[in-house]
């Protein structure tokens, strides 16, 4: 699904923010993606959903490497991936339902099955009494919720969600996380950017530690519940030797 | 879910595009009169083309008086013929003249009194004046006839109408391509500032076009969003100022047009007062075009400027 190969990055000055990544994001595994806030996790998922291009290295997503994508197939991969921002990225002037309804609109749905899915979602992650409200009336978690249906509403092959728990408290975090976890189980690739160790320990799905620029797996203890259906991270050089 | 889908970008929030309708409607207001003013002068013009280059008039002054008494017919011995009937006769045996009017002395001071009073007329004495229909001016040497007419009836004048004809036709002409290129003008101001109404959208909302770029959207998806915004804008903005601007028309005709009064001169004036169906079409396409025209320049702005924004 997601490879990446050598990669560096690094913007204008300065050193690079990320060194040497090698990893491999299987089809229908799970991840989390952990380091201190400013590691390079944005800038890592940012690569995957093609919004930057690594320095030096490799990345590939959908086994097309994402340097030679058209501006066309830019836009076309993205529709197979869903995004929860770290922000939320809630377009404020539309109620909840509309902007549920966006990646259906982007991808030329019939009106008619916007109307049947957007509900049927909101319901899913208990927002059926805010449809019709804009953003800023509703709470931090509700707004989360919201961004998350749009994330997923036009059933990606990949998850990519910034940091999803940041503005809530742990109850709402572990909801969320379920609520990844079924997705996972229905055949998407989920990857989380998080450095809520509690979720990561309640979970127990490998992690991709970012530290120094350098990203290491670690995977979950068997002392933890088994999530033996992840997938694996496939180290290809001395990630593993170094962790 | 009765929302418009075109509502996911608030262009009109802030920035210059929400005077978009209001620049629009006044460039159509202004192109849709420089355009009648155009057509306006170009009917003019040609009517008068038309109705006098088959014209032309032989003014022959004392038209009763022999040809020739002094006895310089030494060709055709004593000559009693009258100059006006020398000049008719070489009129007629003319190739390409067709019908002969003419208008006798009595008729010009008629004409001529309301001008100069009836003492004045009744001491002048009038060249007798002849209007020739020309049935195929091409074929007609004028300057040939001239010659033949001046030799035989010294004094008589041919009037073709050529030389101000010419004169109005420049200056119509002038009026029209001014007209025309007024139109162009306003179509480039109305272009500029559509492209600014684009593009201070797309700045004020930059994280929006962002979000749907990365939620797939690809740049013709966003600038159909701009084509709707600006269609619109210009589409009800253009129809009231076309209709604004051809009630001035309307106006003007009327104005112009003092002997009959209210709606029944400008009805005269818009069937007969210059302008042909052809030209209606025209001005009322206008406004038309200029929204089609935005909305065209909207999508291509667009594009380039999201193309550069990556």
């Amino acid at each position: 699904m997601v490879r990446f190969e050598n990669v560096e990055m690094r913007y204008a000055v300065g050193p690079p923010i990320l060194r040497d990544i090698n990893f491999e994001l299987e089809p229908n595994s799970f991840h989390f993606l952990t380091g201190k806030s400013g590691a390079g996790k944005s800038s890592l998922l940012r690569m995957i959903y093609l919004a930057l291009v690594p320095t030096l290295g490799r990345v590939t997503v959908f086994d097309r490497d994402t340097r030679t994508l058209s501006r066309i197939e830019i836009a076309d991969f993205r529709r197979r991936l869903g995004i929860v921002f770290q922000d939320f990225r809630l377009i404020d002037h539309l109620s909840a339902r509309e902007n549920v309804a966006l990646p259906l609109r982007i991808a030329g749905t019939r009106e008619a099955v916007i109307r049947r899915h957007v509900p049927e979602l909101l319901d899913w992650v208990g927002l059926s009494d805010h449809m019709d409200a804009l953003p800023r009336t509703l709470s931090g978690g509700q707004q989360q919720r919201v961004a998350i249906a749009r994330a997923v509403i036009a059933r990606p092959a990949i998850l990519l969600a910034d940091e999803p728990t940041g503005n809530v408290d742990d109850r709402i975090a572990f909801r969320l996380l379920y609520l990844f976890e079924e997705l996972h189980r229905a055949g998407t690739t989920v990857l989380v950017a998080t450095h809520n160790d509690a979720l990561c320990d309640e979970f127990a799905h490998p992690r991709l530690h970012i530290s120094g620029g350098i990203l290491n797996r670690v995977n979950p203890s068997t002392s933890n519940k088994p999530t033996t259906q992840s997938g694996r991270v496939v180290p290809f050089t001395r990630d593993q030797a170094e962790a | 879910m009765a929302r418009s889908t075109s509502t996911e970008i608030a262009i009109s929030r802030g920035g210059s595009a929400s005077y978009l309708g209001w620049v629009v409607g006044a460039m159509v207001y202004v192109a849709v009169l420089a355009a009648a003013g155009a057509l306006f002068a170009q009917s003019v013009s040609d009517r008068w083309a038309l109705s006098l280059s088959g014209v032309i008039t032989v003014q022959v002054p004392d038209a009763e008086r022999a040809v020739d008494p002094s006895g310089a017919a030494s060709r055709t011995g004593d000559d009693k013929t009258s100059r006006l009937a020398a000049a008719l006769e070489i009129l007629r045996i003319t190739p390409g003249i067709g019908h002969l009017t003419i208008l006798d002395r009595d008729k010009a001071r008629a004409l001529l009194a309301p001008w100069l009073g009836e003492d004045l007329v009744g001491q002048i004495d009038p060249p007798v004046m002849v209007d020739l229909r020309l049935m195929d001016p091409t074929v007609v040497d004028i300057g040939a006839l001239r010659d033949r007419l001046s030799r035989r009836v010294p004094g008589a004048v041919i009037d073709d109408h050529g030389a101000w004809l010419t004169r109005v036709a420049a200056v119509t002409r002038a009026v029209e391509r001014g007209g025309w290129l007024i139109v162009l003008l306003v179509g480039g101001v109305a272009t500029i500032s559509v492209i600014f109404a684009v593009l201070s959208g797309l700045s004020v909302n930059r994280d929006v076009v962002e979000l749907l770029h990365l939620m797939g959207a690809r740049d013709g998806y966003v600038a159909k969003r701009f084509q709707g915004y600006v269609l619109m804008a210009a589409l009800p903005a253009s129809a009231i100022a076309g209709c604004l601007a051809v009630a001035t028309i309307m106006a003007i005709g009327a104005i112009s047009q003092p002997e009959a009064d209210g709606v029944e001169a400008m009805l005269r004036f818009g069937r007969f007062g210059g302008f042909r169906a052809l030209d209606w079409i025209i001005i009322c396409a206008i406004p038309l075009v200029f929204a089609g025209f935005t909305l065209v320049t909207a999508r291509m702005a667009a594009l380039v400027a999201l193309r550069r924004l990556v």
